[in-house]
């Protein structure tokens, strides 16, 4: 199945009506949805195997840029910040080295945030590194 | 030996403070990983500006690749961290270095293998410390300029603003 032919599933609005029930399980409306080329209709499973999310409207209408790269973009600066990937891998899977990473943040008026994060880890830190000298 | 990654590199290198660095370590040299090194020199002003600083301080840096130990740890590092900031820290742990990074994920990992690290604003704090930067208005405009690319909270500021010459007791 091609992006094309997911194209009108994830518009369909009972299908993002099922998306959106968060006290449902996932395999619950898996299998409410029905059968299309002999496939499941855009089941979430397959939607995050093919990299497809479904998004509010509202919130796709406010985004001028490229809707993936925005996405991804921001999603990996999330994930900087949630200290799950660096920010040199952030800048890589977007195509980008670090230099470019921090250009694009500032173009946005955002900064890099860094460590230490407090003065009690920035203290520890001076203390273990002295002790090294 | 001191280890750098990417974002201590770049940050040190713009804000022109790399001289400083070496005048506050000054029996160290210091390990940029290969994987930094190149990464790092993908960007005209920031690889111009480490080919000037090479040019006078050869003889203090030394671009390290990874042996297979190090690689071998560093490829553990690789899911959340860019071979260059894995490379650091695994190299770093496995000679016995420090690490200087600003990178919050690396900084994490790098304390799960246990390498004493530092950042940016540590160099900074030392280095008034110890004398070379030498008023408190040079080492505010080091962190203002810091401060327009990376983002730290105004108390880790006075932490290093608070930093006493250590000639003076």
């Amino acid at each position: 199945m091609s992006m094309e032919d997911l194209r009108h599933i994830v518009d369909l609005p009972e299908y993002s009506e099922k998306v959106f029930q968060p006290e449902k399980p996932v395999s619950d409306f898996y299998r409410e949805i029905p059968l299309w080329n002999g496939e499941p209709q855009a089941p979430v499973g397959k939607l995050r195997s093919q990299n497809l999310v479904v998004l509010p409207e509202g919130l796709v209408t406010l985004i001028d840029r490229d809707l993936d790269k925005e996405i991804s973009f921001l999603v990996s600066f999330g994930l900087y910040a949630e200290k799950r990937i660096s920010a040199s891998k952030a800048a890589n899977l977007n195509g980008m080295n670090y230099e470019e990473f921090l250009a694009e943040l500032r173009s946005r008026g955002l900064r890099l945030p860094i460590g230490p994060e407090s003065i009690q880890e920035a203290e520890q830190e001076y203390q273990r590194f002295l002790e090294r000298e | 030996m001191i280890v750098l990654d990417a974002t201590a590199l770049s940050a040190l290198l713009r804000i022109g403070a790399v001289d400083i660095l070496l005048e506050t370590f000054p029996p160290n040299s210091f390990i940029i990983p290969g994987e930094v090194w190149r990464e790092i020199r993908r960007t005209d002003m920031i690889r111009n500006a480490l080919d000037r600083i090479l040019k006078e301080h050869r003889a203090r840096f030394r671009v390290l690749e990874a042996d297979q130990q190090q690689r071998a740890l560093a490829s553990q590092l690789e899911v959340r961290l860019h071979r260059g900031e894995s490379e650091a820290i695994a190299i770093a742990k496995l000679t016995g270095a420090r690490l200087i990074t600003d990178d919050l994920t690396a900084r994490k990992m790098a304390k799960q293998v246990n390498v004493p690290l530092g950042g940016t604003l540590l160099v900074m704090k030392l280095a008034y410390e110890k004398c070379p930067i030498e008023t408190h208005e040079e080492l505010q405009n080091l962190l203002r300029r810091l401060s327009e690319d990376l983002y730290f909270n105004r108390s880790l500021e006075e932490w290093v603003l608070q930093a006493q010459k250590l000639s003076e007791g």
